[in-house]
């Protein structure tokens, strides 16, 4: 079984739960290759928990839920130290954030306080409680989840923190056709707990691996860079791409191609994931109204962007 | 009418009023009429008809790299005009220009088209202005300036529109923004602009100062006022005007070098007087007769009386004369010729050169004159016989006190010769008297008998007075002349200043041989070599403004004319050069090439067979050394020949969806396109589909490819091409 095959299996089993939704799925699958993170953002129930929970079980690892919400503490998802009376010392509980895929529903809803105890375990894979590292099991995902919709009792994700998510990915309705597939499933389980893993841990880490052996050709890199210093002078955007979002681009990149049966990237590979990749690292100028219209501001912003740099041929 | 569509017409109707303004003014070649109109036909039915038949009309469309070679030729063969056939720039260059034209009409694609073909259009109604004067000009100047603001108006709108819907800013404003629809009040605002601009330029085209005066200059206020040159001249009157620095006029001596002339004074003589009643000088002959004019602008002096044989080379001299308030026209004694745009000359008995009135500009011109001196025999002369009419006027003396006869006695007492006479007045006056302004003497009712005998100072007015009335009392003919002497050298610019303040007299002395002989009893001014730290930069600062006088307030259509009649001789001389060497080779080539032909045919095949078939050879010839030529500047250095090939072969897939009106933008991906074409061109989908795959594989892969793959690929584009020609299919083809 070749790479391929095995991320086709990967997606095929997503979508027997996830329906109509090929390019979501494509997107989750290509973040879990690149080693990246994944943000879903849309309104309540369009399968955002759903999408991340089939993918946790398409894989034969671990997987945590942490339902956030406001009274939530950084211990309460790291770990916390315990003093054990028989051995007179303390002892570090691990939190549920020691597993391969965690899924932090409602990421919003938390403290910022809360949130930014994900930043450690979401750049560098580590976890450090008192003193002490704790490096997280590989492969590691963090797929968070946020409602776009409501605003009263919510923290915005700071820019710090959304620019260690390699996307953020918008799942839309499904189709009339799609919607009626799902509505005509039985209900006695949730559709999620039906499918089997497919692939384990090891698995993923080849692939991981094979990602980044994708070639990407020089003018390429060009293409990127031009995408990116675009956003940087681009007079509606306060805040352009960073560094690390050009390094999750070209990684995503590459992931991409490699989902497409590609050993080499093509300018689409890049083209199509910029509005996914770097529109959540981008900030409207003070000017371009609320934040309610950001992300389509933002991605009509990249889209732009996108249609005045030439291709290299 | 649709903003665009407006734009477009408006924009061939501009070149067409253009060109038709050049078919009248210069004969073309019946071909070149045909091409342009049929040019601009289509060019018209393009910008007309936008929807209905710009299908049918954009197929009629040839490639860029015809066009190209087009131009080559076209370049070649102005080269080939200006050298053999027309063997003329302008021409040749006309005709070149009308092919520029005809391939700016047919490819008016994008916004900097536009831009070439107005300026291409300027550039014919330019032309057909320097070709023609007839009235005809007028109207279609007239077209074309409201033709002309409509389009620019038209060309602002347009890009103000395509600026609001730039990216970046597209989400801002609907992007579907319908294009504003056109009326005829448009057109009436911009035809009144048009009218505006058009009064305004007539305002500027009459105001313009373009003769040297500004228009409103008033002829009257702006003379300088001299002294000592009207009929009578009051003794002391110069005295006044001796502080006065104002510029009387610039003298050049074109024919002496710089350092010859430098430093030495210049005497520029204005009038003679013969007659002093003893407190004015005047002139007992009026009489002016007007000079003849030969050759054109050059008025010879004739000189009344002997030509002196020990006469110097003439001198020349350019004088740029400010305007003044006498007629008197001024030269180096004794004037023989004087050169400039006057109506008339005319000239008195004793010289003097005047003008019918005085002018009221600046005015250059140029005296010859040639100074007589003192023949050997007359030197040593004791006694002259003098001609009666010199005896009538230049002896007259007025009731003068005995005493001044009596000193011009006693001075000239031991002389031997008249000239030594004259030389022992003239050193007495230069000795024993004293040079100073400071003189009262317009009060006095005997000015002369004051400087003399008592007072012992004044000016040159009195030295000359002095002289010339001793001179007379010995029996000597003299004359009093009254000028300029020119002392400032201007090193910066190479002449002489003359102010007013130099304003001097002098002393005529009349040898029967040699003529009137300028004597100078007057000593050099005490204050005059007053040098101030200040004078080079004064004397920069008038040169600079007298070359601005010269090179653009006098600027004249003759000056332009001289100008252009100047390059276009140099420019024929040189042209006659190479057409002649040309046409040599040429003629060479052709013989050559004849005998071969002749040798090597069989005597059927008419030879203008084998010339076509030559000239098409050397054509594709062109068009292969073009093609390789294109792809090497394109493709990437480091990329191999192997994906060269496949490149070309894409790009060469590109060229052909676009003439099919399907164009790859330059943001748009490979894969883009191709859904792109499987969407508009479903016959082609396969086909660039199997060459996208394997462009994206060979270009961004680095793959290797096999020649059956590469073969395969060129089977495919020729299916392609095969494709392109056939009719489309219900579907049009949408850009």
């Amino acid at each position: 079984m070749n790479s391929f095959q095995s991320i086709q299996l990967l997606r095929d089993n997503i979508a027997q739960v996830i329906k109509g939704k090929p390019r979501a799925i494509e997107l989750a699958v290509v973040c879990l290759l690149a080693r990246g993170h994944l943000l879903i953002e849309d309104v309540p129930g369009v399968g955002k928990t759903t999408l991340a929970h089939s993918l946790a079980r398409s894989l034969d690892c671990s997987f945590k839920r942490i339902q956030f919400t406001s009274d939530l503490l950084p211990s309460d998802i790291v770990g916390i130290s315990v003093f054990n009376r028989q051995k007179q010392a303390f002892e570090f509980m691990p939190g549920p954030l020691f597993a391969n895929i965690v899924l932090a529903d409602e990421i919003n809803r938390t403290t910022p306080k809360t949130q930014s105890s994900l930043l450690e375990a979401m750049s560098e894979a580590q976890i450090s409680v008192d003193n002490q590292t704790y490096p997280l099991q590989q492969p590691f995902m963090v797929i968070a989840t946020q409602n776009p919709a409501e605003y009263h009792g919510t923290f915005p994700l700071p820019e710090s923190q959304l620019d260690r998510f390699l996307m953020r990915l918008c799942i839309g309705y499904p189709t009339p056709e799609e919607e009626k597939k799902v509505l005509d499933r039985p209900q006695l389980l949730h559709p999620a707990d039906e499918i089997e893993p497919v692939l384990n841990a090891q698995h993923i880490l080849d692939l991981q691996a094979q990602a980044d052996k994708v070639k990407m050709e020089d003018s390429l890199m060009d293409y990127l860079l031009a995408i990116v210093l675009a956003t940087r002078q681009h007079a509606l955007l306060s805040l352009g791409v960073s560094t690390r979002g050009a390094l999750a681009l070209c990684k995503a990149a590459k992931a991409l191609a490699l989902a497409r049966d590609r050993a080499y990237c093509l300018p689409e590979d890049i083209k199509e994931l910029a509005p996914v990749v770097l529109s959540h690292r981008v900030m409207l100028s003070r000017s371009q109204g609320t934040r309610t219209k950001s992300v389509e501001h933002t991605e009509r912003v990249i889209l732009d962007i996108l249609e005045s740099i030439p291709v290299p041929v | 009418m649709p903003l665009d569509q407006a734009f477009r017409l408006s924009s061939v109707l501009l070149a067409a009023t253009g060109f038709a303004s050049l078919t009248l003014a210069i004969a073309l070649p019946l071909w070149l009429l045909v091409l342009a109109a049929s040019a601009f036909a289509i060019a018209l039915l393009r910008a007309y008809c936008s929807d209905g038949l710009s299908g049918i009309i954009g197929r009629l469309r040839f490639s860029a790299l015809t066009w190209n070679i087009f131009l080559l030729l076209a370049f070649a063969g102005f080269w080939i005009d200006l050298l053999l056939v027309s063997q003329e720039i302008l021409p040749a260059g006309i005709h070149f220009l009308v092919l520029l034209l005809v391939n700016k009409l047919s490819n008016l694609d994008q916004r900097r088209d536009f831009l070439h073909l107005y300026a291409i259009s300027l550039i014919t109604l330019l032309a057909s202005a320097a070709l023609t004067t007839h009235i005809w000009y007028a109207p279609f100047f007239l077209i074309y300036l409201v033709i002309g603001v409509w389009t620019l108006l038209l060309y602002h709108l347009l890009q103000e529109q395509e600026e609001r819907a730039a990216p970046g800013v597209t989400h801002q404003v609907p992007s579907s923004l319908p294009l504003p629809q056109l009326t005829a009040r448009f057109f009436w605002t911009t035809n009144a602009m048009a009218a505006g601009a058009f009064g305004l330029t007539l305002l500027f085209f009459f105001l313009i100062p373009r003769v040297g005066v500004g228009f409103f200059q008033n002829d009257r206020g702006e003379h300088l006022r001299t002294t000592g040159f009207s009929e009578h001249v009051d003794l002391g009157v110069m005295g006044p005007v001796k502080q006065d620095p104002s510029i009387v006029m610039r003298v050049e001596l074109p024919d002496r070098k710089a350092h010859e002339s430098e430093r030495e004074p210049l005497y520029l003589r204005g009038v003679a007087y013969n007659r002093y009643d003893g407190k004015s000088w005047s002139n007992s002959l009026p009489h002016r007769r007007m000079l003849t004019e030969l050759p054109e602008g050059t008025f010879t002096v004739r000189t009344a009386g002997p030509q002196s044989p020990a006469a110097a080379r003439p001198l020349k001299q350019d004088i740029l004369l400010e305007p003044l308030d006498t007629t008197v026209l001024f030269g180096t004694p004794l004037p023989t010729s004087v050169k400039g745009h006057f109506l008339s000359v005319q000239s008195d008995l004793m010289g003097s050169l005047y003008l019918p009135f005085p002018l009221h500009t600046r005015s250059q011109y140029t005296v010859y004159s040639s100074a007589p001196r003192v023949t050997a025999a007359e030197k040593q002369a004791a006694a002259l016989v003098y001609p009666d009419l010199i005896l009538q006027h230049y002896l007259q003396v007025p009731a003068v006190n005995e005493q001044i006869s009596e000193l011009a006695r006693r001075i000239t007492s031991s002389a031997t010769s008249i000239a030594q006479a004259v030389a022992l007045v003239r050193n007495h006056l230069l000795t024993q008297y004293r040079y100073s302004l400071d003189v009262p003497s317009l009060e006095s009712s005997h000015p002369l008998e004051d400087f003399l005998l008592t007072r012992k100072t004044g000016y040159c007015e009195h030295y000359a007075t002095a002289m010339v009335v001793m001179l007379r009392t010995v029996g000597v003919p003299a004359r009093l002349v009254t000028g300029f002497l020119a002392t400032e050298w201007n090193e910066f610019g190479g002449y002489y200043t003359v102010r007013q303040r130099d304003a001097h007299a002098w002393v005529e002395v009349y040898f029967p041989q040699s003529g009137w002989i300028t004597m100078d009893p007057t000593p050099p001014s005490p204050d005059a070599a007053a040098a101030t730290w200040w004078g080079p930069a004064n004397s920069a600062m008038d040169s600079m403004r007298l070359k601005w006088d010269r090179l653009f307030v006098h600027y004249s259509a003759h000056d332009q004319f001289t100008v252009v009649q100047g390059l276009r001789e140099g420019g024929e001389v040189v042209r006659a050069g190479l057409s002649e060497t040309l046409s040599a080779l040429s003629a060479q080539g052709v013989a050559i090439a004849g005998r071969m032909v002749s040798r090597l045919t069989p005597s059927g095949v008419p030879q203008e067979a084998i010339g076509l078939l030559l000239a098409l050879a050397a054509m594709y010839g062109a068009m292969l050394i073009l093609r390789r030529f294109r792809s090497r500047t394109t493709v990437h250095r480091a990329l191999s020949t192997q994906q060269q090939i496949v490149m070309r072969l894409y790009g060469n897939m590109l060229q052909c969806c676009a003439q099919r009106g399907m164009t790859k933008s330059a943001s748009t991906t490979s894969l883009e396109f191709l859904t792109h074409i499987r969407a508009q061109w479903s016959e082609a989908g396969p086909i660039v589909d199997s060459l996208t795959q394997l462009y994206a594989r060979v270009r961004f892969g680095h793959e290797p490819v096999t020649e059956s793959e590469l073969a395969g690929a060129e089977a495919q584009l020729r299916t392609l091409r095969l494709l392109r020609r056939s009719i489309p299919d219900s579907q049009q083809p949408s850009r």
